[in-house]
């Protein structure tokens, strides 16, 4: 099944949070969401966490331009009222990834909960692959600032350096990153030099 | 005030005429049994009749027409998801409420629409999970080249997929194309050896269909077509006459034999005629009358609004038996059945549910057929 046809049939899943105060219009939306699927519940004022295991939440941004919550697991729509530019900039500065607009119309809203998930689910995606390649980068320049420390000491090249705490990293089990971080603490010399001698 | 107004938007010719025409007898047959009856409250149901002539356009602008100049704002109309899109809109500006009595592909929802007709999991759903069962489950789809029939193999190829089977190919024929192209379109459709032939084709052109398959000597018992919206109508359109053995899954059938069938019958030949036999559009259109009426005798009004909020739960033992609008959805609790050509023009029961399912258009509920073995 391709990645569209599961989404599709993931709506039945689905769990819905809607901020929103009680009235006609979250009533329809309600109804609606429950119409294609998905279950629902609703909740006002915003409260500081959704309810766990909440998938994707739909949110009033008020007249006040008051910031929506920000959950970055959570995938936001925000409920519009109104379009000043005070609303505006407040959807500009949150996490929504789509809108639902008022007077509520049941079209338009399967489609904006299934962008909205797809959206933030290749948002989180990216942020991970972000998050990972950061990560490297740090490990990196880590363990060239140890070498460099070792070469400076003696030791050996630069070359000769990153060898021995690239095998003596295999050798104790521990990520070479970590090992540049006890080098460069002045910890762990000495278990380089009977690396060495091994 | 002398009556009440209603709009009736159905084409008399082109690509939607063979269903639509049924329609508008059978929105015509159950007015003048209200109408003979002392009317709803007093006073009779006035049809404003308009005929859209299969054009999507005209059909928006007929029912903006009939809303906004006449006043008639409950229409009984389109049988195609083309003219149901195109009116919608305006329907939905003008706050107009449109009465759909085909089937369609599911996935909507609009407040300003009551759908009659039966949806995916009445149909789709209960015709695939049959044809698993007893004919086979490799499957070629041919459709006209629109919504209904995109987004129903789109759901048919879930259900085969899902159940173990496969689709070998999938064929689309412009609503415009000729009996060459069907012809064409299903000899290479049937060279890939399916068990079945899967058609959404619509409209007048479907007798170019089970033409092309008669002509081409192929074999109900071993290779039938299987369809969603070929009716008693088309069967008698073909030149060549249609083998028994093909399948088709609707909620009526015009061999039922139900009393309120056999009364039906009787009143829509007297009316109009034994020469065309009545099918589910008729039927569906007629029994959707009867639902604005039980509506509009409890609102009081036409008013799109309090009429929907009437129909919505309402019951109407109709040719095809009980019916119930749905309040949760806007569509019809309808009784799915497998018929089977007969060879004479008709076609005889095969499977029925034991009771009206509920409409289900976003298929939540859905289970595949379990995988044959």
């Amino acid at each position: 099944m391709t990645f569209s046809q599961t989404m599709i049939r993931e709506l039945r899943s689905l769990r819905v949070a809607v901020f929103h105060p009680a009235d006609a219009d979250r009533d329809e939306l309600m109804l609606h969401i429950r119409r294609i699927g998905c279950t629902v519940y609703a909740d006002w004022p915003i409260p500081s966490r959704p309810a766990r295991e909440t998938d994707i939440a739909l949110c009033l941004l008020s007249e006040t331009g008051a910031a929506l919550p920000d959950w970055p697991e959570v995938p936001l729509i925000a409920i519009l009222e109104y379009e000043s530019p005070i609303i505006v900039r407040s959807l500009l500065d949150s996490n929504a990834h789509g809108i639902v607009t008022k007077p509520i119309r049941a079209f338009g809203i399967l489609s904006t909960l299934l962008l909205t998930r797809s959206l933030h689910r290749f948002g989180q995606r990216q942020k991970a692959k972000t998050d990972r390649l950061e990560e490297t980068l740090r490990s990196r320049r880590l363990i060239d600032r140890a070498a460099e420390a070792l070469a400076a000491s003696g030791f050996g090249t630069l070359e000769t350096c990153h060898q021995a705490i690239r095998r003596a990293a295999m050798a104790g089990r521990v990520t070479a990153a970590s090992l540049a971080g006890d080098i460069l603490a002045g910890k762990t010399v000495a278990a380089i030099e009977m690396h060495r001698k091994s | 005030m002398e009556g009440w107004q209603v709009g009736v938007l159905f084409s008399r010719s082109g690509m939607t005429s063979a269903s639509e025409i049924s329609q508008l007898q059978g929105t015509l047959l159950a007015i003048d049994e209200i109408n003979d009856a002392g009317g709803v409250r007093g006073r009779p149901i006035l049809p404003i009749v308009k005929d859209p002539a299969s054009d999507p356009a005209a059909y928006a602008r007929l029912a903006a027409g009939l809303i906004l100049e006449e006043g008639a704002t409950n229409i009984f109309g389109c049988s195609s998801s083309f003219s149901r899109k195109a009116v919608l809109p305006w329907i939905e500006r003008r706050g107009g409420l449109l009465w759909y009595s085909v089937v369609y592909e599911g996935f909507e929802y609009s407040p300003n629409v009551i759908y009659t007709g039966p949806t995916i999991n009445q149909t789709h759903l209960p015709l695939a999970t049959y044809l698993f069962r007893h004919v086979g489950r490799r499957f070629a789809l041919i459709g006209s080249d629109y919504l209904f029939p995109r987004e129903s193999n789109r759901v048919i190829r879930d259900i085969v997929e899902e159940a173990g089977g496969a689709v070998l190919g999938e064929h689309y024929i412009p609503l415009s194309a000729g009996y060459e192209t069907y012809a064409e379109v299903l000899a290479r459709a049937v060279k890939a050896g399916p068990d079945v032939i899967f058609s959404t084709v619509v409209g007048p052109a479907t007798s170019h269909l089970y033409d092309a398959y008669s002509a081409a000597g192929l074999d109900a018992c071993h290779m039938p077509i299987a369809a969603l919206t070929t009716s008693e109508v088309h069967l008698r359109a073909t030149r060549r006459p249609v083998a028994a053995g093909h399948f088709v899954c609707g909620s009526y059938f015009e061999s039922l034999a139900t009393v309120e069938n056999t009364r039906f019958l009787a009143r829509y030949r007297a009316r109009f005629g034994a020469e065309r036999p009545a099918d589910a559009p008729a039927e569906a259109a007629y029994a959707s009358v009867h639902l604005f009426a039980k509506a509009l005798a409890d609102a009081g009004t036409t008013d799109p609004e309090r009429i929907r909020a009437a129909v919505l739960g309402q019951h109407y033992l109709a040719p095809q038996g009980l019916i119930t609008v749905d309040p949760d959805n806007s569509h019809t609790y309808v009784r799915p059945r497998i018929g089977v050509s007969t060879g004479r023009g008709g076609f005889r029961i095969v499977e029925e549910a034991p009771e009206p399912v509920k409409p289900d258009p976003y298929l939540i509920y859905f289970d595949a057929p379990a995988p044959s073995v």
